[in-house]
């Protein structure tokens, strides 16, 4: 499918696996387009997240230069291991305050990076950040708590990362959550947990670039062709937005929905 | 004005969004079986069930909870987990000074009403983020396995 259907981790493998199996015959296009709809209308909460508003990402130079690639990755990295990124960028549990310590209570990873029932994110971070230092820090995603921490069959776990290997494991879709470059900008700029971290409540360090610069040291990376090492070749292309994909997926179920039209119902 | 579910009753408020729901239980509709305890979300003595999931009320504003069903200590008894929990705590007399025994319970019922079948390891790992300064764990953790028992 390559990065047409680079999308969120736990969707990206329901949405291929419906894809890989077109509808048999007795499916009806009725089906199909419910599926297409829903699809579009249902998407999953990560987009919710990201405002798809006015984000147009950042194109490939035509001549990248490596060097200034890699410096702008070297400033991105100094927020990637910052506590405010890396405390939910871990194996297993989740960290802490800027010392990183073990997450109290000893909550879990969960399925969908929200915790195991009963003791969940939402149980504590609520929906913004409390006026008082020490209290767990919250945000909203659609009027809920919307803290979160990566799912578990996509830690995009960096502890213990640096340099060219931190930078392929943010930058392959197969370790960073399904996300062509384009995407991995939109999620950078656009994300309201990655923004939350220039807004920790009190207490909390910020991490050593401001995020108007986090960004512009994104789309320089991007731009020079997103390079991790001196050898590897350059990026080409950034693959697809969120939004392109998400149009990729509906016209491709309308497809087969028509396809549908024409097929022979099975007998009852 | 915010409104939502609370025991079952419909409930009208009004306060600014952001006034946590704790202050709404115990300033503005007068329910104090809620407790404040530390007032950062950290030690369980506020916990309260927002849909069936245990939240901490202290750090959660009314504006979010609005539509929402709200269940506090004053109802918990209404189902047959609550009342097993109930009877459990009465059972294990578990309670000393009793000031986190409200939260203590609503976590309890929270573990049961989602693993019916707790481990030792279960129960400990749930009831880890609700604080007793009496140290009432190891009766805390009897009554939590026996309520389940009496539930299976």
């Amino acid at each position: 499918m390559g990065a047409r259907f680079a999308w969120d981790a736990s969707w990206a493998s329901s949405g291929s696996s419906f894809l890989a199996s077109p509808c048999a015959t007795a499916c009806t296009a009725v089906l199909g387009l419910a599926a297409a709809v829903a699809l579009v209308l249902f998407a999953p909460p990560a987009l919710a997240a990201e405002a798809p508003g006015n984000f147009h990402p950042t194109p490939i130079s035509a001549t990248p230069n490596r060097q200034d690639g890699l410096a702008a990755f070297a400033q991105l990295e100094r927020v990637l291991r910052h506590p405010r990124c890396l405390n939910c960028h871990v194996p297993d549990s989740p960290l802490q305050g800027d010392f990183s310590r073990l997450h109290y209570p000893p909550v879990q990873r969960g399925v969908d990076g929200k915790g195991v029932a009963p003791l969940q994110c939402a149980t504590c971070h609520s929906t913004k950040n409390s006026p008082l230092p020490h209290a767990p820090p919250g945000l909203e995603t659609d009027g809920k708590p919307g803290w979160h921490m990566p799912p578990a069959n996509m830690k995009m776990n960096w502890v213990g990362l640096r340099g060219a290997a931190l930078c392929k494991v943010f930058r392959e879709p197969k370790t960073n959550g399904n996300r062509s470059l384009a995407m991995l900008e939109q999620h950078m700029l656009t994300d309201h947990l990655v923004a939350w971290g220039w807004s920790p409540g009190p207490g909390r360090a910020l991490p050593p670039l401001d995020k108007a610069a986090f960004d512009e040291q994104v789309r320089t990376w991007i731009r020079n062709g997103a390079p991790c090492d001196a050898t590897e070749p350059l990026r080409k292309s950034v693959g697809t937005t969120k939004a392109e994909a998400a149009r990729d997926v509906a016209d491709h179920l309308r497809a087969l929905a028509s396809n549908d039209q024409h097929l022979p119902r099975s007998q009852p | 004005m915010i409104s939502f579910r609370l025991n079952g009753q419909m409930q009208q408020v009004d306060v600014p969004g952001d006034t946590p729901v704790l202050w709404v239980l115990r300033d503005t509709l007068g329910m104090t079986g809620t407790k404040f305890g530390c007032g950062i979300a950290v030690c369980g003595a506020c916990t309260v069930h927002i849909d069936g999931e245990q939240r901490r009320a202290c750090v959660t504003p009314i504006e979010s909870v609005a539509g929402q069903q709200v269940t506090t200590i004053e109802a918990i008894g209404g189902d047959r987990i609550g009342l097993a929990v109930q009877d459990a705590w009465v059972k294990h007399d578990v309670v000393q000074c009793g000031y986190c025994q409200s939260g203590q319970i609503m976590a309890a019922v929270a573990l049961l009403k989602t693993n019916p079948k707790p481990s030792d390891a279960d129960i400990d790992a749930a009831m880890s983020a609700n604080l007793c300064r009496c140290g009432t764990y190891v009766r805390i953790h009897a009554a939590v396995k026996d309520a389940a028992s009496a539930l299976a």
